[in-house]
């Protein structure tokens, strides 16, 4: 009986052993780190740069307020899924499947995005663009070449595919928000040149529209240096809640958050904002694309 | 509009965890209730009642409809499997918009045993490389050669599980369809050469997907006798057929070990050790608590094997015993992965209309959507606990029938007291992961 109890003792120091010692390695593995795919940083905004700089465009000064509130143009995000390509995609080994290269061509569509805040407090933009003809999302049809649509960011999240060369945003809170175009083609690729996805942007300050009122859940995720801030952050919410996520990080990169399948397009420091209805029970999964890996845990209840 | 990621998703496919059930209140009910059973057993089940259960009776099928039936299920498993291993290397290069990794990680790995535990061993019937195998087998030549040790002890069969989990776990790209592509073609083409070399009935015993389908497949009221018959039985008593081996008992082990670590990487100390870390370190970290969580998980069960010899002086206690571990790792298995079988899952029946990322419609399912509220959390819950101590009682309950099997009545009670401590912590170690 000895015998066995010794035995027994042996193994469990083996296992402790074990244990302490994975737990030291994997803190101290960080010397390990691989140059990893972020590097992409300037990819896309810069396209814009390549035309006239977008003013603020401060023409109305109304203050009236909306009865619908922000969670209603998160939400068009459900409608379509999965079967669809990509928005844009920064890692260049994938390129072929999420971007069409279209440097080669003489003349490559561009795009341009300009807005102005209507008396109501909804901002009303207007597109262009130049060699390439808009065709309607749906029935969905095979690429063509000099044909696609818009795809349409506010403040990072993608609210709308368009072939319209106007659009109005509606529901904006008071403050700055960012506007950003870019082209796809039919089949959802996003046109690019010289492995930048074309496209423009441009920010305004709404002065109507309702004040920002709090969610009632929210939580700001700052990355930075690689890693989050304070660790990975935990946002506990109920069902039927707002939902306010804030991510704000030192690269550019992709925010995405599983299951309710919302993206959202982070430029370097400045913070981009998710706002969505929690209306999906569960622990889910907010990670980054490209750094690749889980900054934030919701859970619903 | 959808954005997908082409990188890693944490767990092979699917970001979202279920609810976190309540604590350690679980985890006590699930000891107790273990404990009140193996003292009820020890009273009352002086007997074993599972062999002579296992003959069961005969179902009746017509000849020529049964070949035409598995002709057909034959036909489109190998369909789904070539269509699987060609959009691996020519469908979207992405985690969720190619059809691939679904099909592996949900339909595959989750619901093969599952399913398997109910509808019987018919892995046999649709594995591709059953299949194949036994066309090799007819084709190639008479060879004199007799395989080697290495070959027929089925250790090997350890591998493919090994690596299997490593992917979905541990490889930051795992989940990326070339690899995945590669994977399966390079498993393929051993399993094939080897075939090829010593015959499919020795090769088999390290395809070590299908050896743990098989051995999830002895639970199920349904089975096939020597005259290849179809039977049925009562469900759970065909563990007692089973002859388990020290290497099929350790393909249960490391299968029991990747769903625990599945459990310890969504728990919150994990998630903050590895925050921020990518690529290759994540990579590291991950493979050392892969094989960290086996090893206790392994080592647990030997240590426990190794009591229960001294204790019967049987030397093959931990293999004989070995069958209790298939109902505790389907428990598990159903606890971890069966809310996402029922909802990631859905992403198959999406992906199958357009397998190739074209623009198909096949199905007419290719713009569904999935529901993710087709299952209350609160059933998820009661559902995990259920199947964790439920999984844990009919291993308790096996591991008892077969000891008054193979010993006295007393030593058959003391053999099962290390058993028992064994199944005590795994339960509350399971309950405990699930709590999150």
């Amino acid at each position: 009986m000895q015998k066995l109890r010794k035995g027994v003792l042996k193994n469990m120091k083996k296992i402790f052993l074990g244990l302490t010692f994975s737990v030291l390695i994997s803190c101290s593995s960080d010397i390990a780190e691989e140059v990893s795919p972020t590097s992409m940083a300037a990819d896309q905004d810069e396209t814009h740069e390549t035309h006239e700089t977008h003013e603020t465009h401060e023409t109305h000064e109304t203050h009236e307020t909306h009865e619908t509130h922000e969670t209603h143009e998160t939400h068009e995000t459900h409608e379509t899924h999965e079967t669809h390509d990509h928005d844009h995609d920064h890692d260049h080994d994938h390129d072929h499947e999420n971007s069409l290269d279209v440097s080669q061509l003489a003349d490559p569509p561009m795009v341009f995005i300009s807005g102005v805040e209507t008396e109501t407090g909804e901002v009303s933009l207007n597109f262009s663009v130049e060699n390439l003809e808009l065709v309607p999302v749906n029935p969905p049809s095979e690429h063509k070449s000099g044909e696609g649509h818009l795809h349409l960011y506010v403040n990072g999240a993608s609210i709308a595919m368009l072939h319209e060369t106007t659009y109005t945003v509606t529901d904006l809170a008071k403050g700055s928000h960012s506007f950003r175009v870019t082209i796809s083609t039919n089949d959802h690729r996003e046109y690019s040149v010289d492995g930048e996805v074309i496209a423009d942007s441009f920010s305004l300050e709404v002065h109507g529209g309702e004040e920002a009122q709090d969610s009632d859940s929210q939580i700001d995720v700052e990355v930075e240096g690689g890693t989050v801030v304070g660790g990975i952050q935990r946002l506990k919410a109920k069902i039927g809640d707002q939902v306010r996520i804030t991510v704000s990080s030192d690269v550019e990169d992709e925010f995405h958050l599983h299951a309710y399948d919302l993206t959202l397009q982070i430029s370097p420091n400045e913070p981009a904002t998710l706002i969505f209805e929690a209306d999906i029970p569960g622990v889910f999964e907010g990670e980054l694309h490209d750094a690749g890996y889980q900054i934030l845990s919701l859970e619903v209840s | 509009m959808h954005s997908v990621l082409s990188l890693l998703l944490a767990h092979g496919v699917g970001g979202r965890s279920d609810l976190p059930i309540s604590e350690w209140i679980a985890a006590w009910s699930g000891a107790i209730a273990l404990l009140l059973s193996f003292a009820a057993l020890g009273l009352l089940w002086h007997h074993p009642k599972f062999p002579q259960a296992l003959i069961g009776r005969l179902v009746p099928t017509p000849k020529f409809l049964t070949q035409i039936f598995l002709l057909l299920v034959r036909a489109i498993a190998m369909t789904l499997f070539l269509v699987v291993l060609t959009a691996c290397f020519f469908g979207p290069d992405n985690t969720v918009s190619n059809i691939a990794p679904t099909t592996i990680f949900i339909i595959f790995w989750v619901g093969m045993p599952l399913s398997a535990a109910v509808l019987g061993p018919y892995w046999k019937v649709i594995s591709p490389w059953e299949n194949l195998g036994k066309w090799i087998d007819r084709i190639r030549p008479n060879s004199e050669s007799v395989a080697p040790k290495w070959l027929t002890s089925g250790w090997l069969a350890l591998v493919p599980i090994t690596v299997f989990h490593w992917l979905e776990l541990a490889y930051h790209h795992g989940s990326s369809p070339r690899v995945l592509g590669w994977c399966i073609l390079i498993y393929t083409v051993l399993l094939l050469l080897m075939t090829w070399r010593w015959g499919w009935e020795e090769t088999r015993k390290i395809e070590g997907f299908g050896v743990l389908f098989s051995l999830a497949a002895a639970i199920s009221p349904i089975f096939v006798d020597q005259k290849n018959k179809l039977r049925i039985r009562y469900p759970f008593v065909g563990i007692s057929s089973l002859r388990m081996t020290p290497a099929s008992v350790a393909v249960v082990l490391a299968a029991l070990g990747g769903t625990a670590f599945d459990g310890v990487s969504r728990t919150d100390w994990w998630l903050d050790l590895i925050v921020g870390k990518t690529g290759a370190s994540w990579t590291l970290v991950n493979t050392l608590g892969l094989a960290w969580v086996s090893l206790i998980i392994g080592l647990a069960y030997h240590q426990a094997s190794r009591i229960g010899s001294r204790l019967t002086s049987d030397k093959n206690f931990a293999y004989k015993l070995g069958g209790s571990l298939i109902p505790i790792f389907l428990g598990y298995d159903i606890a971890h992965y069966f809310s996402l079988l029922l909802l990631e899952g859905q992403a198959f029946k999406i992906l199958l209309s357009d397998p190739y990322g074209q623009g198909w419609d096949i199905f007419n399912t290719a713009s569904h959507a999935i529901n993710w509220t087709v299952i209350s959390t609160t059933t998820i819950g009661w559902i995990q606990i259920g199947s964790i101590v439920g999984g844990h009682l009919l291993g308790v309950l096996f591991a008892h029938d077969r000891s008054v099997e193979l010993w006295s009545a007393r030593t058959a009670l003391r053999s099962q007291y290390p058993m028992l401590v064994v199944m005590v912590i795994y339960t509350i170690i399971g309950l405990v992961l699930m709590t999150g």
